[in-house]
């Protein structure tokens, strides 16, 4: 199990609580953070791998996520009103320690993914993937990891109407369902547990520099394919649970990530068919809830969503996460 | 480097479209199309205000010693304006109106034109100073610029009744204005 960095405590009857309350937490702790993770509201999912599994210890989950907007958050970072827009996207993620303390393999990405414009047009299919690795640095006083993943171009960045009608094209050139590009994120993730009274509490960052490339293809329409400016990435993320019969079943998680390019800053080379938060120019500044529930045998649920208050050519609406997740 | 990158783009899947559209070619409904030069539904009431400005400037251009009838008619410039960027896009550059005789015009770009890449974007003139996610039957469209339109000095011609407003560029799909253009007396 994953060792956590709780501070020793007593019971009222003198006997140590720790061992009974690591156990308990760990677990617990556990899995909430790599679910959280795995159902963040980034187009590539923020994780908390601070905490490297143990060799054979698996976590794997299920989520469908959900963006109604009608309004955009366009280049200048104002909020314009667009036609109605929908995204559904079935989402996975899993992870596997390897080898104690120093690897931990992770993946991730959309199962499937499907955008509509109302009264317009639809794309669905495959969305990126991404793989990673993550190794421990430090187990103490808090944890500390690297870690490297690799965002393969899987979706379609170019959907083809595959018929010659121009106004169709159109619009499928604005529902991409992948970036296009081979992209490598650097990270490092921190994380510490600690326990007061009958409470327990995690808190978890990470920070990464997300370094892009040129998309294999992009519709015609834009006049080929800009190369996508680096970013930084971050999050900082809070879970809470009371330490009581029932109630320890339930995590209450808050965050903030973000996601801010810094190549090249002033260029405007933004463009509205980068809108779902694929390609250049994507900015936010998000807060998120969540409430994940532990139901036993190693499954959990968890339901959330994720607001932005600052953000460019992303979709100016909540996203709605449901995710089921099991480990052992 | 390259049989990885080519696995992967090998592995990657084409997504599928669904045209959700109400009938074929409704990203044109709710709007006049005058490519080719055919006005088809453009309501024929007129502005009083925009007539007297086409008539001022017609008499303005009139040279004094007319051209014989079978020569080809003056150009006359009737309005200008400059593009400015709308919804956080970029855009810049002037345009004119010509007047080609009778209810044929041109809208000319300068060459120092620039509008934002987006998917779709149409050019088109309309007198609402604000479009919003969804276009009007008084809306004119003009053309759907390609990526070399984007830039730089254009041509198109159309059928007007009335000296319009505002030549406009937008992007269709979704609905979102990405440049406008007030257009003046010269």
């Amino acid at each position: 199990m994953p060792r956590l960095s709780f501070p020793r405590r007593q019971t009222r009857a003198g006997r140590p609580a720790i061992a009974t309350c690591l156990r308990r937490v760990a677990h617990t702790t556990f899995v909430v953070l790599a679910l959280v993770a795995a159902s963040a509201s980034t187009p590539t999912p923020t994780h908390a791998q601070a905490w490297i599994r143990d060799p054979g210890h698996t976590y794997a989950q299920l989520s469908y996520r959900l963006i109604r907007a009608d309004r955009l958050y366009a280049p200048s970072g104002d909020v314009i009103d667009i036609r109605p827009y929908r995204q559904h996207a079935l989402g996975f993620y899993g992870e596997v320690g390897v080898v104690d303390r120093w690897l931990m393999v992770n993946a991730s990405g959309d199962l499937w993914r499907r955008q509509v414009l109302v009264d317009q047009g639809a794309t669905s299919g495959l969305g990126d993937l991404r793989v990673g690795l993550w190794s421990g640095l430090l187990e103490a006083p808090f944890r500390l990891a690297f870690g490297l993943e690799v965002g393969l171009p899987t979706g379609d960045p170019a959907p083809r109407v595959g018929e010659d009608d121009a106004g169709a094209q159109a619009i499928a050139d604005v529902l991409p369902t992948g970036d296009g590009e081979v992209d490598v994120h650097v990270r490092l993730a921190a994380g510490h547990g600690v326990s007061y009274r009958r409470t327990q509490q995690y808190v978890t960052g990470d920070v990464g520099y997300w370094i892009r490339n040129t998309p294999r293809d992009a519709p015609e329409s834009l006049g080929g394919a800009p190369a996508i400016r680096d970013q930084l990435s971050f999050r900082v993320e809070t879970g809470w649970k009371i330490d009581r019969p029932v109630l320890e079943r339930f995590w209450i998680v808050a965050r903030v990530t973000g996601l801010l390019v810094v190549q090249d800053r002033d260029a405007s080379t933004a463009s509205v068919a980068r809108f779902a938060g694929l390609g250049d120019g994507v900015e936010y500044v998000s807060f998120g809830l969540e409430l994940a529930a532990h139901l036993g045998a190693g499954v959990n649920l968890s339901f959330g969503m994720d607001g932005a208050f600052h953000a460019q050519n992303v979709p100016a609406a909540p996203q709605w996460k449901l995710g089921l997740s099991w480990e052992r | 480097m390259r049989w990885v990158l080519t696995s992967f783009v090998l592995f990657a899947c084409d997504a599928r479209f669904s045209d959700l559209r109400p009938d074929e070619g409704s990203l044109d409904s709710g709007m006049n199309v005058v490519d080719g030069g055919v006005d088809t539904n453009r309501d024929a009431s007129r502005d009083l205000e925009d007539a007297a400005l086409e008539d001022a400037a017609l008499e303005d251009a009139a040279p004094e010693d007319a051209a014989p009838e079978d020569a080809t008619p003056a150009v006359t410039v009737v309005a200008t304006g400059s593009f400015e960027g709308r919804g956080g896009y970029d855009a810049s550059g002037r345009v004119t109106l010509e007047h080609l005789g009778g209810d044929r015009y041109a809208l000319v770009t300068s060459d120092d034109f620039a509008t934002a890449a987006v998917p779709s974007p149409v050019l088109l003139v309309s007198d609402r100073d604000a479009l919003g996610s969804r276009l009007q039957p008084s809306d004119v469209r003009i053309a759907t610029l390609s990526a070399s339109q984007l830039r730089g000095a254009q041509r198109f011609e159309l059928t007007l009744t009335s000296i319009p407003a505002y030549p406009w560029v937008y992007c269709e799909p979704f609905g979102v204005e990405t440049a406008r253009a007030r257009l003046e007396a010269p």
